[in-house]
Formats: C-alpha cells, sequence, structure tokens
C-alpha cells in the first residue's frame, strides 16, 4: 500500500528530519508510528499523503510513485485525521463529516445518507449532525473527526496523534472505538503518537523512530520482547511491558489445569477464576494476591476454558 | 430652542432640495462603497499568498490614509478635474485601507489546523478559499466593510468642496452664506445616513457571525 525507500528530507538547513528511511505498510496493517517529539514520525506521515515532499528516494503509494500522483487526487484517496481534530467551525457536523464528498461534487442525498451511517459508525447519535463543532465535548469532535475522515471511504487513513488532547479515559473508550472500525472496515491505518500505552494497544506493526531514523520495526510481542536496538529497548522498556499485561487477554494464553509440575489443584478444588477476556495482569494480580501459581479461567458465559499458570507462562513463546 | 424650530421649518419647506441631495449623497457613497469591497476584498485575498506583497500593499495603503481628505480631493482635481469622477476615486482611495487590511488580517487568522485538515483532504486551493478560509475570515471582513461604509458616506460630504452632489452641498452652502440651520442640517443627514446604514450592516453581521461561530 505504502512503500518508502531511502526516504529523505531535510525540513531545516541543520538537521534532518527524515534520513536514508524505507519503510513498507502493508494492506490492511494497523501501523503506529512512535518516538520523542521531533523524531520525524509527523513529517513520515504527512509524506504519505504528499503534504511534505521528500528531499530524495522513492515512495509509492498503492504501488505508484508519489510524483505520478496527482497531489489533489492522492489527497482524496486517503482519510486524514489531526491532531487538534481541525472540525470547521462554520459548518455544521453533517457538513463536516461530508466534506470530502463535497469537494468531489457528490450530490445532496449521497452526502446525507453516508454522514448518517458514519456518525453512528463512531458511536454519536443522528441527533449531532445539525449540531456545530463548538457544541460538542472534546471526544465527541475527535469522533466526528474520525467520521470525517471516512466519507469518501478510503483504503488509506493516517491519523496523527489524533487522542493527543482527549482525556485519558475517553481517549480509552475512543481507542477501542478505532479498534473496531479498523477490525469492521478493515482499512489500512497509520497512526502517530507519542503514547507508547496507545502504541502497544492498537499496533498490529510498531515503528519505533529516533531522530528521523526507525530504530525498530515490529509486531507488538516483537517490539516488547524481542527490541534489538538499545533506543527500542529504553524507550519501550517496561511501560511497554506493562501496557502489553494491560491488553493481551487472558485467553491468549489459556493451558490445561495440572499443567505446571508442582502439581496444583484440579479443575474441582480451583476457587479463583478470571474471565478468559481479562487482561494478563488481572490474572497474575490474582496469583500474586493469593500465592497460587494456578488460577481457572471462564469465559463469558461462565463455561470453563482452562487454567491460567504463571509457570507455564514463561513456556509460551512470545 | 429657535434653531431647533428653525432648523425643523428648513428640513420642511426645502425637503425636496434635501431628498435631492440625499439621494445624489447615497448614490456617490454607493457606488464607492461597491467598488471599494469589490477591489478591496479581491486585494485582500490576492495579498493573502504573499507576505511581501501584503506589507508592501498594506504599506502603502497605510500612506494615502494619512493624505488629509481635502489635499487628496484636491490633487485628484488636477488630474480629473471637478465633479463626481473625482469624488469617487478619492473615496474609494481613503476607503480601500480598512477592507484590504481586514479582508488579509481574517484570511491568515483562520487557524493552522483547520486548514491543515482541509488540505489534507484534497480540497482545491478554490475550495480551500471559497469553503473554509473565506466563510471563516467573513465576520472580521464584514467588520471592516462596516467601517469603510460609515467612513466613506462621512467623507463624501466633503466632496461637494471638488463640485460633487450629495450632502455636502447644504454644508458648504451653510457655511459660505452663513446659515447656520443649513450646515446643521447637511450635517445630520449625513450622520443619519451613516447612522442607518452602520445598523444595517450590523444586522447582517450579527447573523452571519451566528452562523459562523
Amino acid at each position: 500500500m505504502i512503500e518508502f525507500r531511502d526516504v529523505s528530507q531535510q525540513y531545516e538547513a541543520k538537521k534532518p528530519i527524515i534520513r536514508n528511511l524505507s519503510l513498507t505498510v502493508s494492506q490492511g496493517e494497523f501501523v503506529v508510528l512512535i518516538g520523542p517529539s521531533g523524531c520525524g514520525k509527523t513529517t513520515l506521515l504527512k509524506m504519505m499523503n504528499g503534504l511534505i515532499q521528500p528531499d530524495s528516494g522513492e515512495i509509492r503509494i498503492k504501488g505508484k510513485e508519489l510524483k505520478a500522483w496527482d497531489p489533489i487526487t492522492l489527497k482524496r484517496n486517503i482519510g486524514y485525521v489531526i491532531q487538534q481534530v481541525g472540525l470547521f467551525p462554520h459548518l455544521s457536523i453533517e457538513k463536516n463529516i461530508a466534506y470530502a464528498l463535497d469537494i468531489q461534487k457528490a450530490g445532496e442525498t449521497v452526502k446525507k445518507q453516508r454522514a448518517r451511517e458514519l456518525i453512528q459508525l463512531v458511536g454519536l447519535d443522528e441527533d449531532y449532525l445539525p449540531k456545530y463543532p463548538n457544541e460538542l465535548s472534546g471526544g465527541q469532535k475527535q469522533r466526528v473527526g474520525i467520521a470525517r475522515a471516512l466519507a469518501a471511504d478510503p483504503e488509506i487513513i493516517l491519523m496523527d496523534e489524533p487522542l493527543g488532547a482527549v482525556d485519558q479515559i475517553n481517549r480509552g473508550v475512543l481507542q477501542d472505538e478505532i479498534i473496531r472500525i479498523y477490525q469492521t472496515l478493515n482499512k489500512t491505518i497509520v497512526f502517530v503518537t507519542h503514547d507508547i500505552e496507545e502504541a502497544i494497544k492498537l499496533g498490529t506493526k510498531i515503528v519505533v523512530m529516533n531522530q528521523g531514523e526507525i530504530m525498530e520495526v515490529g509486531s507488538r510481542d516483537a517490539i516488547v520482547f524481542h527490541s534489538k536496538s538499545h533506543f527500542a529497548d529504553d524507550f519501550i522498556g517496561n511501560k511497554g511491558f506493562l501496557s502489553y499485561l494491560n491488553i493481551v487477554k487472558i485467553e491468549q494464553v489459556v493451558c490445561p489445569f495440572n499443567c505446571s509440575t508442582n502439581g496444583n489443584a484440579a479443575e474441582k478444588e480451583m476457587t479463583l477464576w478470571v474471565r478468559a477476556d481479562d487482561p494478563l495482569i488481572v490474572g497474575i494480580r490474582i496469583c500474586l494476591e493469593n500465592g497460587v501459581n494456578q488460577i481457572g479461567v471462564r469465559d463469558a458465559a461462565g463455561r470453563v476454558v482452562g487454567a491460567f499458570d504463571l509457570s507455564c507462562l514463561s513456556r509460551l513463546k512470545f | 430652542m429657535e434653531f431647533i424650530k428653525n432648523l425643523g421649518e428648513l428640513l420642511q419647506t426645502r425637503s425636496d432640495f434635501f431628498i435631492e441631495l440625499l439621494l445624489q449623497h447615497l448614490m456617490l457613497s454607493l457606488i464607492a462603497i461597491v467598488i471599494i469591497t469589490v477591489v478591496g476584498v479581491t486585494t485582500g485575498i490576492l495579498i493573502s499568498k504573499s507576505k511581501k506583497a501584503a506589507s508592501v500593499v498594506i504599506g502603502l495603503t497605510n500612506v494615502l490614509y494619512t493624505i488629509p481628505s481635502i489635499a487628496m480631493f484636491g490633487f485628484f482635481v488636477s488630474i480629473t478635474g471637478i465633479g463626481n469622477t473625482t469624488a469617487i476615486i478619492a473615496l474609494v482611495i481613503y476607503g480601500l485601507l480598512p477592507v484590504i487590511r481586514n479582508t488579509y488580517v481574517g484570511l491568515i487568522e483562520v487557524d493552522d489546523q483547520i486548514l491543515e485538515a482541509a488540505v489534507g483532504m484534497g480540497s482545491t486551493p478554490w475550495q480551500l478559499l471559497s469553503k473554509i478560509q473565506f466563510p471563516l475570515a467573513l465576520p472580521v471582513i464584514i467588520a471592516g466593510i462596516r467601517n469603510m461604509v460609515v467612513m466613506t458616506i462621512a467623507l463624501a460630504g466633503i466632496a461637494s468642496f471638488i463640485g460633487a452632489g450629495g450632502l455636502g452641498v447644504a454644508i458648504w452652502r451653510g457655511i459660505t452664506t452663513n446659515f447656520d440651520e443649513m450646515t446643521v442640517a447637511g450635517s445630520l443627514l449625513v450622520a443619519l445616513l451613516a447612522f442607518v446604514a452602520d445598523g444595517i450592516l450590523g444586522v447582517i453581521e450579527k447573523r452571519l457571525l451566528r452562523r459562523t461561530k
């Protein structure tokens, strides 16, 4: 979908913001770009829809060279969500959502219908359509921002720290929404953040950047457990591990009862249970609190699915 | 008291005369206002693309603005002669500053994030201007136009000094014949005209602000 080969970009004369960078984003991936501020992650994102031109190197979007794209057409083919939302204050929510269709001269009925579809998709009521952005809360605005990016049904969506200005509680909810939208619509998403937890939670592929270079690219597991670069190790570190424990569900590490060698209680004698969709950290906490190695796991309907075992965890391949 | 009575009488007995002057004044101002709005807004839009051009143009209009109006009228008499044309030219030159400046400021002060979102979604330059920038700058532009309208109507009163029509004729006649009621009547009508025009624009401005806030 998106391919960078040896791309460099000299933002100011002195320091190169992007240095000889190569990266491939495949269809259906959720790629998170993460790194300290000034590492070039936003610059990299803006190169993907032509807002910033590279000085050298090759960028291909959907197989076509960036220079071969008409800049307007390219941008219309890519959804774009920005940090401060950037909703148009003089347009109603409906018109904001339909803006991408409006500039492509879609008909009124198409625009109206699409706005109605999308506002529901992002979890807002249709009653919001005639309202104006200043009547919405920060979280609601960001939902509209996401709906707006989806209007023209682009295959690729770029998100530049979309949740940067949203409070902690809403942030979690919106992250879940984004995951849900990603899974239902099967889009390719590139997401910029400086929040490690967010990166671990959202990304199917995580790109750690520093000073205009990619330090490491990998899956969630690879980034947390097998980072090869010193920088990524330091940057992700225990914080990344902690969010990993918060995100990975117990169902992914369920083992049979009595799987460990130190002879544990059988299923019938089990008194401690967790739910399969609880995160790992809940299981670990219950074990530590009660001084046991093994507890039982039930699914949402209450059926027994197996055991969660501390000593078995070490045998799992991450 | 006597004076006000005389003034009322004058306005009544010479109502045809005043109405004609009022209409001339309105016409003169209106032509200038339309030209100023079109030229001013267009110039403001054009210079919003380039900081350098903006400082040159705004600097220039600033200088023109500081020239005393009577001198400006006099100067143009030597080029375009006496009469309405000269008056309109001088009025246009004066009125341009607030309109150009407000259009420029209104346009460049639109939030960068909003512009980036619009550009990033694939707006053409014309769409960016017509659908985003201009509507958002409109309250500031209208404020500039409002300012200019009042100024132009007031300034048009001086136009009769160079042979143009309008309520300035009454003021001028009042001064030269030591006829105070005539001077005051002319001045009052100029003020009234400016006041009404400002009120109308105020209503329009309010309506626009409600939509764009």
